[in-house]
């Protein structure tokens, strides 16, 4: 009898024990048989029939992180592959502090490796690849809503931890199940040794080098959406970014300021060119005594050997980049203002860590779909 | 039916309502622990000792024959693999490598990109004030220096032999700055604790000197008193 209700109770011991959060987790997808080392197949929703997928290649190095090698999106089963990106990564982490010194440069100043991933990094629902990195399909919650009707989205996630001395950075990439892809810079750990109380930032440099539909026929346009306090008319407007040639934009938080990137040659079935739209995820601008923190965002046309932000101001020298291979560049920042939570001394010790900071930017599809996707 | 097979039949039912239900709320599975590592595969960004050596050998003879060794200090400080677009989209198995040398002269960062498979030197930049990583002889000299100042051996005491030293290189964009273009190094120092918080030391190595600096203020910002 006693036995009868404890074997009864067993599984459910067994899956508190193997993992002590509630289990939930979104299934990966079978990886292809002969698939590529580095290469993640994920299909949405995850537990099937597939009605969109992400292939996503990825690659790690010393003094460079997790970064993404390539990106393909299926719209439905029946399409092919389509790419989308060709190389996602933080080009640096610019760390300045407030009284003007230390200045810096988180991956192209040092050596810095990436942290061996553990159990506890994977959670209940994560995978370890490679020993650093980890492989995540989360649920996103509600995706879209329709009345009682209601759809939760997934995402494929990617990330692994910089061991930046005394920091960890968390760099993780989101690709989710309506074609968004969320780039993320997550700050953590302990602040800087004698200076744990200086503010300072973390400015995440990103260079998203994006091959919509391939590498050629891409243009660079700056969206806008300004509202009136004298005229109950709003507007919304487009520009070619820098006026078709290589250059630098502001973010305006007055005006909604976007990137968007699209491809001249290949529309969808509303006759309308397929894009993506650079959304930042911010908390305010930064503005440096360094040239290439003087504005938010830079379009280069793609060089093989140009991968430095600290020289973009040298990168952009007026090529053109309407309907070319183009790169996007974009700094995205954290101001660590410390606080009680982030530690204190201990016999000349510092104890504790700061929590997790989170800036980046999406890349949010525009007219890729014929119509609302993962919708009946 | 005794009082105690109840119990069972109830929390036998109990058990598989109670396990049910996550199950059917996630229509998916349960728990992907994770351990289920992959299988050990070569890294294509790690660069092999032979690659290395090979990319140093050329990109060290292509900066003599530029005439950019010049004189002082002239360090390797990175060596890594990059990708090339049109390669890649050739198909072909290039391996491209990208050696950074740190020359202290003028603050001079050498960039080379080797063709390994052509054995041919690509490209060579030059560039002025720009981040470079610490050779390992550079923090083997840092740490040198800091623990021959008797201000660094008084400040670290006891624990002068047990702290793990790790670099910080420090930049300035002020041309102002005394140390505008000149190889720093904050060096912190780790013991099995944490980091120490003091002594805060910098290695200019450079000049071959070490600075103690006083702790910064305390207190971050200062609330305004409230009126009244």
């Amino acid at each position: 009898m006693r036995t009868t209700a404890l074997l009864a109770l067993l599984p459910l011991t067994l899956a508190a024990s193997a993992c002590t959060t509630v289990v939930c987790c979104s299934e990966s997808t079978p990886q292809p048989a002969g698939g590529s080392a580095f290469e993640v197949v994920q299909e949405f929703p995850s537990g099937g029939p597939a009605e969109t997928a992400w292939r996503v290649r990825y690659g790690h190095a010393t003094a460079k992180g997790l970064f993404i090698t390539g990106a393909w999106f299926k719209r439905s089963p029946a399409d092919p592959w389509m790419r989308v990106l060709y190389d996602v990564r933080l080009a640096d982490i610019f760390v300045p502090y407030h009284p003007g010194s230390p200045r810096y440069y988180d991956l192209t100043g040092f050596s810095f490796p990436l942290v061996p991933a553990t159990e506890a990094d994977a959670g209940c629902c994560g995978k370890i690849l490679d020993g650093f990195v980890i492989k995540e399909v989360r649920d996103r919650g509600v995706l879209w809503k329709d009345d009682t009707a209601v759809r939760r989205g997934e995402e494929l996630v990617l990330w692994a931890t910089l061991d930046s001395a005394n920091y960890n950075y968390i760099m993780q990439y989101g690709f989710r199940d309506d074609g968004t892809i969320a780039l993320r810079l997550g700050a953590t750990a302990a602040n800087l040794p004698g200076m744990e109380q200086t503010a300072h930032m973390h400015n995440g440099l990103w260079r998203i080098d994006m091959d919509l539909a391939g590498a050629a026929h891409d243009t660079a346009l700056v969206a806008s959406h300004v509202e009136s306090t004298g005229s109950p008319v709003a507007s919304d407007g487009f520009l070619l970014f820098g006026n078709g040639v290589e250059g630098a934009e502001d973010w305006n938080d007055l005006a909604f300021t976007e990137i968007r990137v699209y491809d001249t040659q290949r529309q969808n079935a509303q006759g309308r060119n397929i894009a993506y739209d650079l959304r930042p995820v911010r908390m305010g601008t930064p503005r440096h005594q360094e040239s290439f923190a003087h504005h938010d965002f830079w379009v280069t046309r793609y060089r093989a050997g140009e991968d430095l932000y600290a020289q973009l101001p040298s990168y952009a020298n007026g090529e053109t980049i309407s309907d070319r291979d183009i790169v996007l560049w974009h700094i995205s920042p954290l101001h660590h203002l410390p606080r009680s939570e982030d530690g204190r001394e201990v016999s000349g010790v510092w104890q504790g860590v700061a929590l997790t900071m989170w800036g980046g930017l999406d890349l949010r599809p525009r007219d890729l779909f014929d119509e609302t996707p993962l919708h009946p | 039916m005794t009082g105690a097979s109840r119990f069972g039949r109830l929390a036998a039912v109990a058990g598989s309502l109670i396990l049910a239900v996550p199950l059917t709320a996630c229509a998916i599975h349960t728990s992907q622990r994770g351990s289920g590592r992959v299988e050990a595969r070569p890294n294509p960004f790690e660069v092999t000792p032979a690659e290395a050596a090979a990319a140093a050998e050329l990109a060290e003879k292509a900066i003599v024959d530029r005439e950019l060794r010049g004189a002082g200090p002239f360090y390797l400080v990175a060596t890594e693999v990059v990708r090339d677009k049109a390669a890649e989209e050739e198909g072909g198995g290039q391996r491209a490598i990208l050696t950074t040398h740190y020359r202290y002269q003028g603050d001079l960062t050498i960039r080379t990109r080797v063709d390994l498979r052509r054995s041919e030197v690509v490209a060579v930049d030059a560039l002025v004030g720009v981040p470079a990583p610490l050779a390992q002889e550079e923090l083997d000299r840092a740490r040198d220096l800091a623990f021959a100042d008797p201000a660094v051996r008084r400040a670290l005491g006891e624990q002068l032999g047990a702290v793990r030293v790790e670099p910080l290189v420090v930049r300035t964009a002020d041309e102002e700055d005394p140390f505008y273009g000149r190889r720093l190094v904050r060096l912190l120092f780790k013991t099995a604790t944490g980091y120490l918080r003091q002594p805060i030391v910098l290695v200019d190595l450079s000049g071959e000197k070490v600075i103690v600096e006083a702790p910064p203020a305390t207190r971050p910002v200062d609330y305004p008193e409230p009126e009244g």
